[in-house]
């Protein structure tokens, strides 16, 4: 045995050695040459002085992406890097908010306000050097959105539930892009122009459909002829295969290790330059390291390993303090557009045991305007502010934050600090104080239950102040804090709660995005959703103006229409707001060209970042 | 009984830890005489507040005053200006023992308007102190009613199947190792969650208490089994057997009281497993909920990165109280197991 091994050996040795000189020696195939189309005469300029390319910009990102596919992604990782690669037709304006070319260099609106007609820019390349045109724009439209679920015959599927032909991918933008369930058709009229046909007016298709990420026809239409569209571009994609990502955007994916990190390459062919001609970005490469979470995002920043950083508000304190030594300023970008509001249960009728949904003298109190408004007067806003945030926030009084500079109504009635108001309004109401306790007129005292989810401390602490802000009222409040899924379930399914603290995150551009929360047969219309009729004249009027804002044209009767609905909801008090977080990034000084503007925040121009190489 | 006090006392660790806890236990009875300020009372324009040390000041005792230099931070410092204190002074009203209604404090500031936070304030300006004094009634209550409901059934099932053997004793066991098996935390969690809508924050104290419990008798039942199985055959119970004694005197009279040393032992060393355990279940955010106030809870307010970053080391003694609790528990069970066991001896 021993011989034979001994005489085997060398065998072995050979064999490792063949296997190892397999694994080196199988040279990576060499890249193909990249194809790079001159810079087109209707690229954009972007004004500014010019900088110096060749800069590494390292970020850090809490969570992991799950796909790398602009129909399917949900989450917040995966969208951001999706944005790195990808464009629309048009973007917003960093500063008004208004609508300003981006791909299409032109538009126009038929009188009737039913064709749109779009003008790209021409001579644009995709990152791998193929011609832009307007064929990719219909493909993205007619194939990738509404292709229609076909059976062996031939025809089209019909959904049981809607009616409405199946679509093959039914993905989220497809069904957001859907004008009154019914579809929009795409033509082209020549190569650089394109005309979208609507079904009926419907005001914010500019900003919806000219956000709409265009796909690479020549790249993607393999997989809408399998079927496979919405499997196509997963994560494997970019590990395996990263050059297939094809986009329009400054960056296109080099590598992809998941867990560990994701590095984007500049795009040679983008389709800007700078005012002295040169071809942007200017960055080189963008390394994004994945971490746990925000904290640990946040901590990386502090000592100096990153050079961007979106900071939460209570964490800028102790993070400024390192801003001497790693050299970063932290730019103050004003109230952000996510807020925060209690809202009561005044869901009717019984549940399917048949009992009320909450106890006939509550839903007495929480149904009456007096009281609602009562609290919004007890309610501390500044003190949340001063105490929760640290000064960090902003009160807020309606609706929309003051950050939505377009759609935000100034002069909506304000509920300042004032318990005297407050106990003038419930006593108006019938409520008795007896004591140190608040009783109805039917003698019941008055306490109610608030819940808010577990895994946010600035919710659990403004939920707390709360509590206290209704005690001095003689209101007893319990809190509950309790999982995020549990609160959606009993919020919009059982409706076993009787009040409830969140908030909502990035304010949409369009106030038509709100019709599901602001409309009562919205399935967000949080305190009683998914009516069947308006249960108030007061919710009946915001239903008639929503409409208004979803078919009106001009922005002045818009603006009005939206004005008023901010009125009825602030005179009503459903939602009463709490505050809304300032919002602050963080920026290595090296960095030239940071421009911070309050509506685009600080990455808007991100293209013309440059610094000198370290 | 009394001599076992007196030689625990006899004893330099036995009496150091004996102090310790009679101490806290007092300040958990006596909460409200000992808070300066009530266990909910917010003060938004002083967050974070740091403690505010006791000094003698123009003959007699004062707190210094603070202002807020950044409200951003919050960063304080002192104006130099002192806050006179008061010893047994009148206060919030608060009722001693649940009952009687008084409103004298150990310590009051002179002025009310002045701020006294012993240990600081927490996020939305509550007395540390005030919180932790109240807050140790949940925490330590936790461990005695725990340990007796503990104790009671494993006295209970592994007294009478060990005293009894045969089919009661299988079955016993078996159902004892049915509870073992049962993975006590993910009971634990499956049990809170499934429990929190029906109940307040207040009768979630006792639903903890009974949760911890009914999984932690198995262990002690065990033991106990054990024990009175070998008890059984001694000589002396087999005399009273043969004498005629019922059951039950045997197991009072004879049994019962060869057990009390191991029971006394085992209680003093398993009550830190019900204070930590608290501890844990609020610090998932599963255990006391706001507005009552517990160790864990307060612990669990302060895992923040920013309380570490800034320093705001005083949200932290929460845990050095439990530190403090669970060293003094373990100790005295040290001491007590070395009294009764003298074989055993540690040092």
């Amino acid at each position: 045995m021993g011989l034979s091994l001994s005489r085997r050996l060398p065998v072995y040795l050979a064999l490792v050695a063949a296997s190892l000189l397999a694994a080196c020696g199988r040279p990576p195939a060499p890249p193909a040459p990249e194809k790079v189309v001159p810079l087109s005469e209707q690229a954009e300029v972007v004004p500014g002085p010019p900088g110096q390319a060749g800069a590494l910009f390292v970020t850090t990102q809490p969570g992991d992406i799950n796909t790398l596919n602009p129909l399917i992604s949900e989450d917040g990782p995966s969208t951001a890097a999706i944005s790195r690669f990808m464009e629309g037709l048009t973007r917003l304006d960093p500063e008004s908010g208004a609508i300003i070319p981006n791909l299409a260099r032109a538009w126009s609106i038929s009188e009737d306000g039913l064709s749109y007609t779009f003008d790209l820019r021409e001579g644009l390349a995709w990152s791998d050097g193929e011609p832009f045109t307007a064929a990719d724009v219909v493909f993205t439209w007619e194939e990738a959105l509404y292709s229609k679920e076909v059976d062996a015959a031939g025809q089209p599927v019909v959904d049981e539930k809607t009616g409405r032909p199946k679509l093959k991918f039914p993905s989220r933008p497809a069904f957001f892009h859907l004008v009154e369930g019914e579809q929009v058709r795409a033509e082209a009229l020549g190569e650089y122009r394109v005309r979208f046909t609507l079904p009926q007016r419907y005001a914010p298709f500019l900003l919806f459909a000219g956000g709409q990420d265009i796909l690479p026809r020549h790249i993607l239409k393999p997989h809408v002829d399998k079927g496979t569209l919405l499997d196509a571009w997963s994560i494997n994609t970019g590990i395996k295969n990263p050059r297939e990502l094809v986009g329009m955007g400054a960056f296109l994916l080099e590598s992809y290790r998941p867990g560990e990190r994701i590095v984007f390459r500049r795009n040679p062919n983008y389709w800007k330059r700078d005012s002295a001609g040169n071809r942007l970005p200017y960055v080189e490469r963008i390394i994004t390291r994945i971490v746990g979470d925000s904290n640990a995002s946040n901590v990386a920043f502090a000592r100096g390993l990153t050079d961007a950083e979106s900071i939460q508000a209570d964490n800028v304190t102790w993070i400024s303090r390192a801003a001497e030594r790693f050299d970063f300023d932290i730019h103050d970008l004003g109230p952000s557009s996510s807020t925060s509001f209690v809202w009561f249960n005044l869901q009717p009728g019984n549940n399917p045991e048949g009992r009320p949904y909450l106890p006939e003298h509550k839903r007495r109190w929480f149904s009456d305007r007096r009281f609602r408004q009562a609290v919004s007067y007890a309610t501390n806003r500044q003190g949340i502010v001063d105490g929760v945030f640290a000064g960090r926030a902003s009160p807020l009084h309606g609706y929309v934050s003051p950050k939505n500079a377009n759609w935000f109504n100034p002069d909506v009635r304000r509920y300042p600090y004032d318990l005297d108001r407050a106990r003038d309004l419930l006593a108006e109401a019938g409520f008795v104080r007896r004591g140190d306790r608040l009783q109805d007129s039917a003698g019941n005292p008055v306490e109610f239950s608030l819940m808010t989810n577990n895994n946010s401390n600035l919710r659990t602490e403004m939920a707390t102040v709360f509590a206290e802000d209704m005690a001095a009222l003689g209101i007893r409040v319990e809190l509950q804090f309790i999982d995020f899924n549990t609160i959606i379930r009993r919020t919009s399914e059982s409706f076993d709660y009787e009040a409830c603290l969140l908030g909502l995150g990035g304010g949409a551009p369009d106030p038509y995005s709100s019709k599901d929360i602001l409309m009562s047969d919205g399935r967000l219309h949080f305190w009683s959703p998914s009516q069947t009729s308006p249960q108030t004249k007061w919710e009946a009027r915001i239903d008639e103006l929503m409409r208004q804002v979803g078919r009106e044209l001009d922005e002045t009767k818009r603006r009005a229409a939206f004005f008023e609905v901010q009125d009825i909801l602030a005179e009503e008090q459903p939602m009463i707001f709490l505050v809304t977080a300032n919002e602050y990034v963080g920026v290595r000084r090296r960095w030239q060209n940071v421009q911070p503007k309050p509506l685009g925040g600080v990455f808007w121009n991100f293209e013309s970042f440059w610094a000198r190489p370290e | 009984m009394k001599s076992l006090l007196l030689e625990v006392y006899r004893r330099p660790l036995g009496r150091a830890s004996l102090f310790v806890l009679i101490a806290l236990y007092l300040g958990a009875l006596f909460a409200g005489f000992l808070a300066t300020q009530p266990v909910n009372s917010q003060d938004l324009a002083h967050t974070y507040h740091p403690p505010t040390p006791i000094v003698w000041h123009d003959g007699g005792l004062a707190v210094p005053d603070y202002r807020v230099v950044d409200k951003s931070g919050p960063r304080y410092e002192r104006t130099g200006e002192y806050h006179r204190l008061r010893l047994l002074a009148p206060g919030f009203e608060y009722r001693l023992l649940g009952l009687l209604p008084l409103q004298r404090h150990l310590v009051q500031p002179v002025d009310p308007s002045a701020k006294v936070y012993l240990l600081g304030s927490d996020s939305t300006g509550r007395c540390v102190f005030s919180r932790l004094v109240y807050g140790s009634r949940v925490s330590l209550l936790i461990g005695l009613v725990g340990i007796t409901i503990t104790l009671f059934l494993g006295l209970l099932v592994g007294g009478l199947s060990g005293y009894f053997g045969g089919r009661i004793d299988f079955f016993a066991m078996r159902g004892v190792e049915f509870l073992m098996a049962i993975p006590s935390l993910y009971l634990l969690l499956a049990l809170r969650s499934v429990l929190a809508p029906r109940f307040n924050s207040d009768q979630m104290f006792v639903v903890i208490v009974i949760i911890l419990s009914l999984i932690g008798w198995a262990g002690a039942a065990r033991v106990l089994r054990g024990m009175s199985l070998s008890l059984r055959r001694r000589q002396f119970v087999l005399a009273a057997e043969s004498m005629g004694q019922s059951p039950l005197r045997i197991l009072r009279l004879h049994i019962l009281p060869n057990l009390a040393s191991y029971l006394l032992v085992a209680a003093t060393l398993s009550i830190p497993g019900y204070i930590l355990g608290e501890a844990a279940l609020s610090f998932l955010g599963l255990g006391i909920a706001e507005p009552a106030s517990s160790w864990g809870l307060m612990l669990s307010q302060a895992q923040n990165i920013k309380i570490f970053m800034l320093n705001f080391w005083w949200l932290l003694t929460p845990g050095v109280a439990m530190f403090v609790t669970v060293i003094a528990f373990n100790l005295l069970g040290d001491v007590l197991r070395d009294i009764v066991d003298p074989r055993m001896k540690t040092q």
